[in-house]
């Protein structure tokens, strides 16, 4: 069961109750016969019109008291399995909050999705199920079978025979659709993967006239999860029709014995009449059974996805006693000590024995061809990924050992890939420090230089963005994430590749506002444009996840090839002074 | 752009922005009949065995009846007649099996297909929808419809058509023996009948309500789910967590209130009517015993008539109890449906087509803009003759990317003209034109597939080697064979050990795999470092060499050599002309050009 087990825990006790309420009510509604047998024979048919008015009445309070019970189950059944999904999701969403990008990864996004969704309604439903339906079933079928054995013992060996049959009934329908339900999840995840994709690639499928193509891959995710359906209810087709008959094979058994035995003068016709009723009410009970086991075998298909979800542990978290970062006391801001580095699933390493540190107040930039560590070394600074060896210092406290949550604060990122989400500008420029004032965030606009196009905004910075922020050009959304970085206010401000969309000229009143006015930050730049880099106080240059050059502007210009390359490649022409 | 559901206070993922159109009732049916009406032989196939079941099953009882008669008493049973009813009783139970199974394999494939078919039509006309779609919706609210919706539909029709057709045929036939019997206690049986009418009718009107809530509610948090997770990155950058928590927890919240009122509603109605019709059982009793004192009635005809009144309610009752499926069915067919509605982005004029091009381009006066209020685009004007280059600059923001847009139909302009070889693109289908151009954008995207299936997205007919080509002179072909299985690596988007540049060295290995007769570069090197980008310029130059080219970038080197440099700013051309003659002007490309060189 496992923590799917530990979410229903709290429940058991209400799910008993109200699946016996459920039960009260089902009884109720079976006595009611018996009843009208009573006002019909002894009332109606001798004119006896008080015992008809008697058992009138109480036949109208049981209904009432059937119909409150009923009524109350429900009640309950929907609160509680609706609660549980609540507490299901919340805690699947929490936990994968401490996910790292690894286990992201690994289980994937999309997967993800359709299991906080999906999945926990798969167990929600069987979970309301079980107290508005499925409760009966077991009740009535085990209330017959002993009302049958206490009728007459022997005639109930026909019964016993039936058993080892229905448990190879139920045994095989187990079976056989548990893989096909494990099947049918992951088809779901698959095919959620191909409507994300498209609607994130849209223009690029537009652009290539690929809409046939994509299609063709959505039919065939289609047609996997239709051909997993359809193993599944192929299976559960034969399940009622079969259990049925054998249920009726036994009413023909109860039959012919017990000719024999009315024969023998050890049975009356009037029992074998009973005793033909409560085979009926044990056949009734079993009218939902197919639906029983898809609920339950889907349910426990989906259990397992979701315990994988909070099993799945990430190994990057904040130790117990964490040591705080002291900026103030600290020489060096940033220091790698012979970090080395390869993504999980990757076959060569990405960093390789990196050592390199930055003082304080200092900008480092670092520069490199495509592919060459930089932004790893973005990834592994504030812990997306730890590396495989070394160790990296902020403030001189090695970051396993700080708190996560303060790592991040005062190392402030602005990624390379842009993601805003669909609130107003100030919203999500608020995430960088969620109790800015106004000022803050007009002040983190204008060092962005974002601040004169969205005054000229009708609702300014209370403009709402639309999912991935498609109403605004690339460097405008850049510049957002830029002031989302500045408006933290972190001790470190590292700007991976995070002005490339933008034109010289912004460019460099960008970096001219940073510079002028977040002077007692640390800076690290990492850019493709030499005119971006050569004034920084150190330029790391990186090639093949290795340092190959470390100083300043024309230290580098004179030592290091690499940078020699890259300058020449830019600067060729040279300023035209017309 | 309504939004009578959103989300207050969340953080992100807040409520529905796209204009879907209400869609009544009829409308829903209609839709669901066109995918019923192509099932028509499996239908009356399912209503056949359902009767004939149906039927089985009302004679079994006789049969057993006839078979307890032959017991007359110790010694005295009937063997014979025992032994030929329990035989029938035999055949009667096996044919009533397999006619059951039959059913139920009917009725799964006719489901599973009708769920295939409305899938697969969702998704071909979302592929058919204009850009303006995909920049509005939540894609975790579309997701949710095209599999949680979707799912919802199907599960009513699996069981609970069923359901309504034995249904509909016990009640009429029991209403029938009712009347035979005694019309004076059909009409008391029946005052019962409009209270239980008028009562369902209020619930589900009510329900109905609640139930498109939830659906919707549903829909945002698998929006917020997915905008979640997929800026995940920056959320933990940002230390969101705990932020983005609390507004899960909102979501999350809201979803389960309107779940609870939907599903609890709808559960009442069960009970009620259960508790209803015993209340009308009671009525029949008592009038028919008085009905009985006066002698206007015999017991075997209010016996047989209460057993019919029985069976009368117990289909109403199934119907009320699986009401909520049928609700949440109702409103899911809603959603989905109503993304059919939406207007694709071919347009009737789009009647010709374009062969092979020359690739001449000419723009004469376009407007445009996204919303109503705001031109982006005025009065450009621009001719581009066969095979010159087109370099394209300016500040962020002043239009460069619609520019390129617009070339590719990817939003129709107000007023102006495009036209290609001078035809004018409006009449030319939208797909046609589009095939002239290779596009590479700054916004890298790969599917998930391998890193071969990727490159050959661009032309499907490219032989390994034409892939590997392209690959090497995009600089991709070294990085590519460091992955774990080369080309056939199953890369996405979310791949995280591949940098930004690399993924752009694919996209651009992409187009030259595609070998297209014009080409639009927007920012395609932005992430590309100046050597890398100096080592695939002369794949790139001899790509371009003789075919049309617009390029948008901010590296001034990459377009130095543009036989036309065009300057914007808001949305306007301010100055055009080659590298030399925009230098000697000293306008604004003199100090965009200059501005890379200067220092801090």
């Amino acid at each position: 069961m496992g923590q799917v087990g530990k979410y229903i825990k709290p429940y058991v006790v209400g799910i008993v109750i109200a699946a016996s309420m459920k039960v009260s009510g089902s009884l109720v509604d079976l006595a009611l016969p018996y009843i009208t047998s009573i006002i019909i024979d002894d009332g109606v048919a001798n004119g006896n019109l008080p015992i008809v008015v008697k058992y009138g009445i109480i036949m109208l309070l049981l209904s009432i008291c059937g119909a409150l019970l009923t009524l109350r189950a429900h009640r309950n059944a929907v609160r509680i399995s609706q609660d549980f999904a609540k507490d299901v999701r919340n805690g699947m969403f929490e936990h994968i909050q401490s996910y790292s990008l690894k286990e992201l990864e690994g289980i994937s996004t999309s997967s993800l999705i359709t299991r906080i969704t999906n999945d926990v309604q798969q167990v929600q439903q069987l979970i309301m199920m079980t107290m508005r339906m499925f409760m009966r079933t077991p009740v009535l079928a085990l209330g017959g079978s002993i009302m049958a054995f206490v009728l007459d013992p022997k005639l109930s060996m026909i019964l016993l025979v039936l058993l080892p049959f229905l448990y190879l009934v139920i045994q095989y329908t187990l079976k056989k659709t548990k893989p096909i339900y494990k099947r049918l999840q992951l088809n779901l995840d698959r095919l959620t993967t191909v409507v994300r994709e498209n609607l994130t690639g849209v223009k690029v499928i537009k652009a290539f006239g690929r809409q046939e193509y994509e299609k063709k891959r959505f039919y065939q995710r289609s047609q996997d999860v239709k051909d997993a359906e359809l193993g599944a209810g192929m299976v559960l087709a034969v399940v009622n029709p079969l259990i049925t008959l054998l249920m009726n094979i036994a009413v023909i058994a109860v039959v012919w014995f017990g000719g024999l035995r009315v024969n023998a003068g050890g049975m009356q016709t009037g029992q074998i009449l009973a005793y033909l009723n409560y085979l009926t009410m044990i056949l009734n009970s079993f009218t939902n059974i197919s639906k029983i086991f898809s609920m339950c075998t889907r349910a426990s298909a989906s259990g397992a996805r979701i315990n994988q979800v909070f099993d799945t542990v990430s190994d990057i978290y904040t130790p117990e006693s964490p040591e705080a970062i002291e900026m103030d006391g600290a020489e060096d801001a940033i220091s790698f000590e012979n970090v080395s580095f390869t993504y999980p699933g990757d076959t060569h390493s990405s960093l390789e024995d990196v050592s390199f540190h930055i003082e304080r107040g200092h900008t480092l930039a670092i520069i490199g061809p495509t592919g060459c560590g930089k932004s790893t070394l973005v990834n592994l600074l504030v812990r997306f990924y730890d590396p495989d060896k070394g160790s990296i210092r902020v403030g001189g406290v090695d970051v396993k050992r700080t708190d996560l949550n303060e790592l991040r604060t005062k190392v402030s990122v602005v990624l390379q890939k842009t993601m805003l989400f669909s609130d107003t500008i100030a919203a999500n420029i608020r995430w960088g420090k969620p109790d800015a004032s106004i000022e803050e965030i007009q002040n983190a606009c204008s060092i962005a230089q974002m601040d004169s196009y969205i005054d000229q905004l009708p609702e300014r910075y209370d403009t709402q963005l639309s999912q991935g922020a498609v109403n605004l050009s690339g460097g405008q959304k850049q510049r957002i994430s830029i002031a989302r970085g500045v408006v933290k206010q972190g001790d470190i401000l590292v700007m991976d590749d995070s002005s490339s969309a933008l034109d010289f000229t912004t460019d460099l009143k960008l970096r001219q506002a940073i510079k002028s006015r977040l002077h007692e930050c640390t800076l690290v730049i990492i850019a493709q444009r030499i005119s971006t880099v050569m004034n920084a106080d150190r330029i790391l240059v990186m090639d093949k996840g290795r340092v190959v050059g470390f100083g300043n502007h024309s230290q580098l210009l004179d030592s290091c090839p690499i940078y020699q390359e890259i300058y020449q490649s830019q600067m060729g022409g040279g300023a035209v002074n017309g | 752009m309504a939004n009578t559901f959103g989300i207050k206070g969340a953080s992100f993922g807040k409520g529905d922005v796209v204009d879907f159109k209400k869609i009544d009732k009829v409308k829903v049916l209609s839709h669901l009949w066109v995918y019923a009406r192509r099932h028509m032989v499996r239908i009356c196939m399912i209503i056949f065995f359902v009767i004939v079941s149906n039927v089985l099953a009302l004679l079994s009882p006789v049969v057993t009846g006839k078979a307890i008669a032959a017991m007359i008493g110790p010694g005295k049973v009937d063997f014979h007649l025992l032994g030929v009813n329990v035989g029938l009783l035999g055949v009667l139970y096996v044919s009533s099996a397999l006619f059951t199974w039959m059913q139920n394999i009917f009725m799964i494939r006719m489901t599973q297909q009708v769920i295939y078919d409305i899938r697969v039509d969702v998704f071909s006309h979302i592929e058919s929808l204009p850009m303006s779609f995909f920049d509005s919706v939540y894609k975790g609210d579309i997701i949710s419809r095209i599999s949680y919706d979707i799912d919802n539909i199907s599960s009513c029709f699996s069981t609970d058509i069923v359901h309504l057709l034995t249904g509909v045929i016990t009640v009429t036939g029991s209403l029938l023996m009712m009347i035979l019997i005694n019309p004076t206690l059909t009409l008391v049986f029946c005052i019962i009948v409009p209270v239980t009418f008028l009562f369902a009718r209020k619930i589900t009107k009510y329900t109905r309500k609640l139930f498109r809530l939830q659906q919707y509610k549903y829909g945002e948090l698998n929006a917020y789910v997915e905008e979640a997770l997929t800026g995940q990155k920056t959320l933990k950058a940002y230390c969101h967590e705990a932020a983005s928590v609390d507004g899960f927890h909102k979501v999350n919240g809201e979803l389960n209130d309107s779940g609870y009122k939907a599903q609890f509603f709808s559960s009442i109605v069960m009970p009620v009517m259960n508790f209803l019709s015993n209340l009308s059982f009671l009525m029949v009793s008592s009038f028919g015993a008085v009905l009985m004192l006066r002698g206007k009635l015999d017991i075997s005809n209010l016996s047989s008539f209460i057993l019919y009144s029985k069976k009368f309610s117990g289909p109403i009752n199934e119907t009320a109890n699986i009401i909520n499926v049928i609700q949440s069915a109702f409103s899911a067919s809603e959603r989905v449906f109503s993304i059919l509605e939406v207007k694709p982005e071919a347009r009737e004029e789009e009647t010709r087509h374009l062969d092979s091009v020359n690739g001449s381009v000419e723009i004469r006066d376009i407007f445009f803009s996204y919303q109503p209020d705001k031109e982006i685009i005025t009065h450009f004007t621009l001719n581009v003759p066969k095979g010159s280059h087109i370099a394209i600059v300016g500040h962020t923001g002043a239009g460069k990317t619609t520019i390129a847009n617009l070339l590719m139909k990817f939003y129709n302009y107000q007023k102006g003209e495009i036209r290609i070889d001078r035809k004018d693109i409006q009449n030319i289908d939208r797909q046609d034109v589009r095939d002239q151009y290779g596009m590479v954008l700054q916004d890298t995207w790969l599917f998930q597939g391998t890193v071969m299936e990727n490159l050959r997205y661009g032309r499907f007919e490219a032989t390994d080697e034409e892939v590997i080509s392209a690959a090497k002179a995009a600089d991709a072909h070294d990085f590519i064979m460091k992955l774990p299985q080369g080309y056939e690596t199953v890369i996405s988007e979310d791949v995280t050990s591949m940098s930004q540049g690399q993924k752009q060295l694919l996209t651009i290995a992409r187009a030259l795999v595609a070998d297209p007769p014009m080409l639009i570069l927007d920012e395609a090197t932005s992430s590309v470092d100046t050597i890398t980008e100096n080592k695939i310029q002369k794949a790139m130059d001899l790509l371009m060499e003789g075919r049309t080219s617009f390029i948008i970038a901010h590296r001034l080197s990459t377009i130095r050599n543009a036989d036309v440099i065009i300057v914007m700013e808001d949305g306007k051309i301010v100055e055009q002309g080659n590298h030399e003659e925009l230098l000697n002007k000293q306008g604004a490309y003199y100090t965009l050009y200059n501005s890379q060189f200067a220092d801090v």
